[in-house]
């Protein structure tokens, strides 16, 4: 099938399943993730739920580099490849008073890796990571 | 930003690197994997304190140009002075590729999440790379 692509790693392998309509599925992500490190200056637990086209992610308790009432956003979720259907990995934006959050997320061993790429007015924009786990 | 809908999943405001020094992130930056059918290559670039990103994926006979694209430079902290990470995003029409990487220890590490536009079924996924210089 002669399929558009930028790299190799576009073209599903052999055997790939295709669902446009499935879409996929968000199952390993959702539920609630705590941090490994109590001390966290960024995320300290969130949520992730399925959601009409995708997936919400809520901020449940972050340190001092999150404002104290975050919410709410919507995700979107990434399979291991392009014929892959169960999720990864996702990413989420938060339009907070005075900063943009970006989340980008995965999965390794059922430890959720997230990175938070923060555009702040004032400060020097900055990454933080923070390792969750699922109680 | 948005968070509207599948235009932009991960895009966020580019804005101009002079308050950080971008000469730790600068530079070629060649896959580890030889055999990637990913990224083979990014060249970062600071011009005007703004970095830009031009990346090639692997494809057959020779790895695909992806054309420059500015990116957004990060500290490891809000009083920081010297870049060490990036976000940027490719549009190509038929598929975007959000790009979020950092350096570490002589390392980048690349995180690629791409999402299809072209109503072919296959799935929007997620790679990491890595890339050394």
């Amino acid at each position: 099938m002669g399929w558009a692509r930028a790299r190799s790693a576009d073209i599903p392998g052999p055997g790939s399943l295709l669902s446009p309509a499935a879409g996929i599925d968000p199952g390993p992500l959702l539920g609630d993730w705590v941090n490994y490190d109590r001390n966290t200056t960024g995320i300290g637990a969130l949520a992730i739920g399925r959601r009409s086209g995708g997936i919400g992610v809520s901020v449940l308790d972050a340190g001092p580099l999150w404002p104290p009432e975050v919410g709410e956003t919507r995700g979107f979720a990434f399979a291991g490849s392009a014929g892959e259907m169960a999720a990864t990995g996702f990413t989420a934006c938060f339009g907070l008073a005075g900063l943009d959050v970006l989340l980008a997320a995965y999965l390794n061993l059922r430890l959720l890796v997230v990175d938070a790429y923060t555009v702040r007015p004032g400060t020097a924009n900055h990454f933080h990571r923070d390792h969750f786990y699922q109680p | 930003m948005t968070t509207d809908g599948r235009t932009a999943p991960g895009t966020l405001p580019v804005t101009a690197a002079a308050t950080l020094d971008l000469e730790p992130i600068v530079g070629t930056w060649h896959a580890t994997d030889q055999h990637t059918p990913g990224v083979t290559r990014l060249e970062l670039t600071g011009t005007d304190g703004v970095l830009v990103i031009s990346a090639r994926g692997a494809d057959e006979p020779q790895p695909r140009d992806w054309g420059e694209t500015e990116a957004t430079c990060y500290g490891p902290d809000p009083s920081s002075d010297k870049a060490m990470a990036f976000t940027a995003e490719y549009d190509f029409g038929f598929l975007t590729i959000l790009l979020a990487a950092y350096a570490k220890q002589g390392i980048l590490v690349l995180d690629t999440f791409t999402s299809f536009r072209d109503g072919s079924g296959r799935s929007d996924y997620f790679t990491r790379e890595f890339f050394h210089r």
